[in-house]
């Protein structure tokens, strides 16, 4: 019982600064400068991360993809054109998101949260500042423009060293598995809504948290650790129905 | 003018305040003491709407701060300065970013009135030139004159001080409460102090309010307190140790 209140009253605060940062997104003022340093930010705390966690991903994708082919049909030649829909639609844009949730969101909760429990927040609010405008705002457009950049370098990189794998075990040439006959629009729309939600959402979610934080380093280090739970766990529902959406609008509801 | 009518503010079991009442005239100073955890710093933060209560009103001047939502709430916080008591310097900010602050918000004045008001609050107390030091780089007693200057940089009349001289050595107390003295006068400023320096609020406040887990056990002038029959009052009022 006493779960099931937690996550009722966390998924109402999460509405609430959800609600609250689109109001100031298209109500409030926007100031550049600190978007394209939380922009900068993101985008340089994430891009190493998700090339290494992609590439590799990428790479073993097609070597286990590759290994099964060559076992059951002895041909590859469709490595590439198979792998693709799935890395722009599914994998790329949830590892992502999981990549960005977990390095940026965790750096945003850390430093909202010691600025609550600096009475830093209440200052701001004393100053005729609100923090959901002034702190989370900047890095809410950050995010939703940022995560599918990273999106687009992490599915190439993934693509890319799929290719490479490819190659050296299965000997498929660069230009056999350069196949995009099976990747749809339907697919790039699909994976470039889901980074452009999990964008809008690990902001809001990290802030949330940061909000949260009660105490002193201690309310700091939960507020750190919820953040990372819980938009992680976002990415991954948001994830799923997002794809059960592209899923009905694919084949109107039929198998 | 600030006024409580029946303050009461629980956190879950726990009764941080139960039906505290005040109130303190325009131009008027309070001393608001008492022991650690008696929920001054409470009383604070809930005239400015920082925290809401669970029961009970509060007016400053006309306005009803436990009536109003936050956009309104925010001219209310227009007219105070609060010095916090953990400095609450904008760690991002450096010092003349954080004095201007509450200016730029306001987005009623140029940058150069801007930068000619921090340059002359800074000087007011004695930290000239500082301007483009980061919160990082400055002592406790540096960092609670800089918070000073960003309370009182918009002249607000009304003003709340949360224990302004925690830790400070009695020359850095002594200037703090001496500025805080010629500011009240200055700008005939209606003020709440927090301090347990009740040596040094006894020549700056008109009235002292004493609480005691919650409850207000003294209210009145410190000729009454240093005579009340109440020991702890006495002896809070004094600064002497147990009789």
């Amino acid at each position: 019982m006493e779960l099931i209140r937690f996550v009722i009253g966390e998924l109402r605060d999460i509405a609430r600064t959800f609600g609250l940062t689109l109001y100031y997104v298209f109500r409030g003022r926007w100031h550049w400068a600190p978007i394209v340093e939380q922009m900068f930010h993101v985008g340089n705390r994430s891009v190493f991360f998700i090339i290494v966690t992609l590439g590799f991903l990428g790479a073993i994708l097609n070597f286990q993809t590759g290994f099964q082919a060559m076992r059951l049909f002895g041909d590859t030649s469709l490595l590439g054109a198979a792998t693709l829909p799935l890395l722009v639609r599914q994998l790329g844009p949830t590892l992502c998101g999981l990549m960005v949730a977990i390095r940026v969101g965790t750096g945003i909760a850390a430093e909202i949260g010691s600025m609550v429990v600096t009475e830093q927040v209440d200052a701001l609010r004393m100053c005729n500042a609100q923090p959901v405008d002034y702190l989370i705002k900047p890095r809410f457009i950050a995010c939703t423009i940022m995560v599918p950049v990273l999106w687009v370098i992490g599915t190439t990189t993934a693509f890319i060293a799929g290719m490479y794998v490819t190659y050296w075990s299965f000997h498929t040439i660069p230009a056999t598995y350069m196949n995009f006959d099976l990747l749809s629009f339907r697919d790039i729309v699909e994976g470039s809504s889901k980074a452009v939600v999990f964008g809008m959402v690990i902001p809001v979610i990290a802030g949330n948290s940061g909000f949260g934080a009660r105490g002193g380093s201690e309310g700091v280090g939960w507020a750190t650790t919820q953040a990372v739970v819980n938009s992680s766990l976002a990415v991954i529902a948001l994830d799923f129905f997002i794809g059960g959406i592209a899923f009905l609008f694919k084949t109107g509801g039929g198998p | 003018m600030i006024r409580c009518e029946g303050l009461t503010l629980r956190f879950g079991r726990n009764t941080v305040l139960d039906a505290v009442d005040f109130t303190v005239p325009t131009g008027q100073t309070l001393g608001l003491i008492g022991a650690g955890g008696a929920g001054k710093s409470c009383v604070l933060k809930l005239i400015c709407g920082l925290l809401a209560p669970t029961s009970g009103r509060i007016w400053v001047d006309d306005d009803e701060v436990t009536a109003l939502d936050e956009t309104a709430l925010m001219a209310v916080r227009g007219r105070i300065g609060m010095v916090f008591q953990n400095y609450a310097l904008f760690d991002f900010l450096d010092v003349g970013d954080n004095i201007g602050f509450p200016l730029v918000q306001q987005a009623r004045h140029t940058p150069d009135e801007i930068r000619e008001r921090v340059t002359r609050r800074l000087a007011q107390v004695s930290l000239p030139g500082i301007e483009r030091r980061m919160p990082s780089d400055l002592s406790g007693g540096m960092k609670k004159r800089v918070c000073l200057a960003r309370a009182i940089v918009h002249d607000p009349p009304i003003m709340l001080c949360d224990d302004p001289t925690a830790g400070l050595d009695p020359v850095t107390t002594n200037r703090i409460f001496l500025l805080l003295k010629q500011l009240q006068r200055e700008n005939g400023a209606t003020a709440i102090i927090v301090s347990h320096e009740v040596g040094y609020l006894r020549p700056i406040c008109d009235q002292f309010l004493m609480l005691d887990h919650g409850q207000v056990i003294f209210r009145g002038t410190a000729a009454e307190g240093l005579a009340h029959t109440d020991l702890r009052v006495r002896q809070f009022m004094s600064g002497e140790g147990v009789e």
